[in-house]
């Protein structure tokens, strides 16, 4: 499809691109919407509000909180996984907030180096609100345990350093490969309450057995915006909303089609 | 220029632009203005920008360790040498001749560090049977449904499965393709659609951890 001189839209592609921009339209609208003061309201989400309770338990302990913003990076093939990595660091905006005020130690393990200047900086910001910046040198640890062949290096660093710290509190939100089973099996075994939440699907059934809270899929990527309380943010968790259920309203329309003999799927391939 | 420009404004709107680019080079061709080797490009300066980030964590590491030998920290100054050490012969070897070539480095790479990684990895076949053996304590109709199941997948994955009835794989397969397949679906296109929320969130600045920000 020509959009002007020898640009066009790729063949096979139309439908995507109109879908994705409707879709940021949508939630573009919701977000403006709630702006405006038309906040929707969000159900609350067990493991979010397990937070708060799983970093006073460990200020209760005198033992520290693990958190980690999962095992991808922003290039190469894990670049996809990189919208979970961000939903990771909102998340870790709220939980150092809280170990701030809680005066709790709280270690950040991570897997890839462009991750530390991020997360650097959201602590010392954290701590800064919080009235404490002083305390983000002495409170805060950040752990680099560099992926080579596998995620081998980081899942033996972080074994490691729960069998070290003791956590109280082990909160993983983000992208997780194999790992996901051995840090939150050796969590369970070290006595922490454990938190996790991850959009990998081959990953959900471990952190449901071995973790007290699981954030499920896409509730990882709406909590950053519970967790803010953010205006904009939560109109947008409203314009999600929405456009889920164009797309169960294209599969059922799809699966009636498909029935009646018209080949809906051939029609969206334009 | 205004430090808030600079710390808060430009790095927006480089996302912005760079997401946009991105993204229309996958639905546009556009040779007249270069969009895909532009996106090639700025791919390639993503690998390139968390190359010198592993070249910090590195230094990073190392600072660490070396601080740890230093303050003679105990139970851990013994382990930051063999680290050290470790982590030097690596690179030392890793640049005689051509890089990453040589047989030692070769060696060094194929029998201790993919042994290590091996071993960490089969780790995982304790901490499943731990997570299962918790799993399946049946304490709700829920646990009930997933023991169940789990046993008709286990026994068709199982050969002794086929042995004892020869059910036992066809019904796995069902539970496989069916209920597994269309909950797996759902929830795909669940975080899809998260993901595409999020990605505006991004590239219009208002999501927080990504600069930087609490």
């Amino acid at each position: 499809m020509a959009i002007g001189g020898t640009m066009q839209l790729i063949a096979g592609r139309v439908f995507g691109a109109i879908f994705l921009l409707i879709s940021f339209l949508i939630v573009y609208f919701f977000m403006t919407r709630a702006v405006k003061g038309s906040v929707p309201k969000v159900r609350k989400m067990a493991g979010l509000e397990a937070i708060p309770e799983s970093i006073g338990r460990a200020a209760e302990t005198g033992r520290p909180v693990h958190y980690t913003p999962g095992t991808a990076g922003f290039s190469g093939a894990a670049a996809g996984f990189a919208a979970q990595t961000f939903a990771g660091l909102s998340v870790l905006t709220h939980v150092s907030r809280l170990t701030a005020r809680y005066k709790v130690p709280l270690y950040v393990t991570l897997a890839y180096g462009e991750h530390i200047p991020l997360v650097e900086s959201i602590l010392r910001e954290s701590y800064n609100l919080e009235g404490r910046p002083e305390a983000v040198a002495t409170e805060t640890k950040i752990l680099y345990f560099p992926i080579a062949t596998s995620n081998a290096p980081y899942a033996s660093g972080v074994l490691g350093l729960f069998e070290r710290i003791k956590p109280a509190s082990n909160i993983m939100i983000g992208p997780f490969y194999f790992e996901a089973l051995a840090i939150a099996e050796q969590g369970f075994i070290e006595g922490a309450m454990q938190i996790a939440g991850t959009a990998m699907t081959y990953q959900i059934p471990f952190f449901v057995v071995a973790c007290d809270y699981t954030l499920i899929g896409e509730e990882i990527f709406a909590a950053g915006a519970v967790v803010s309380q953010d205006k904009p943010l939560l109109g947008s968790i409203a314009g999600q909303d929405i456009i889920k259920i164009i797309t169960i309203a294209l599969l059922l329309g799809g699966f009636i089609l498909q029935n009646l003999g018209v080949d809906f799927l051939s029609l969206l391939k334009f | 220029m205004s430090s808030t420009f600079l710390n808060k404004e430009l790095p927006i709107i480089l996302i912005f632009a760079t997401g946009v680019i991105m993204i229309a080079s996958y639905f546009v061709s556009a040779p007249e203005i270069y969009l895909d080797p532009l996106a090639s490009n700025l791919s390639q300066a993503a690998s390139l920008v968390a190359a010198y980030a592993t070249i910090l964590g590195i230094v990073t590491l190392a600072i660490i360790h070396i601080n740890h030998v230093v303050k003679r920290t105990k139970g851990q100054w013994i382990y930051s040498i063999v680290a050290l050490a470790l982590a030097l012969l690596m690179i030392v070897v890793g640049f005689i001749g051509e890089l990453g070539t040589h047989p030692y480095f070769i060696w060094l790479y194929q029998y201790p560090l993919i042994a290590l990684d091996t071993t960490i990895y089969s780790l995982l076949a304790f901490y499943i049977v731990s997570a299962a053996f918790r799993a399946f304590k049946v304490r709700s109709v829920e646990a009930l449904i997933l023991v169940v199941a789990g046993i008709f997948v286990m026994l068709m994955n199982a050969p002794v499965g086929a042995a004892i009835w020869s059910g036992f794989p066809t019904i796995g397969n069902w539970i496989m393709s069916v209920p597994n397949s269309s909950g797996f679906r759902g929830f795909i296109i669940g975080a899809a659609i998260g993901a595409i929320a999020i990605g505006l969130r991004v590239l219009l600045g208002k999501e927080k951890g990504v600069l930087g920000r609490s």
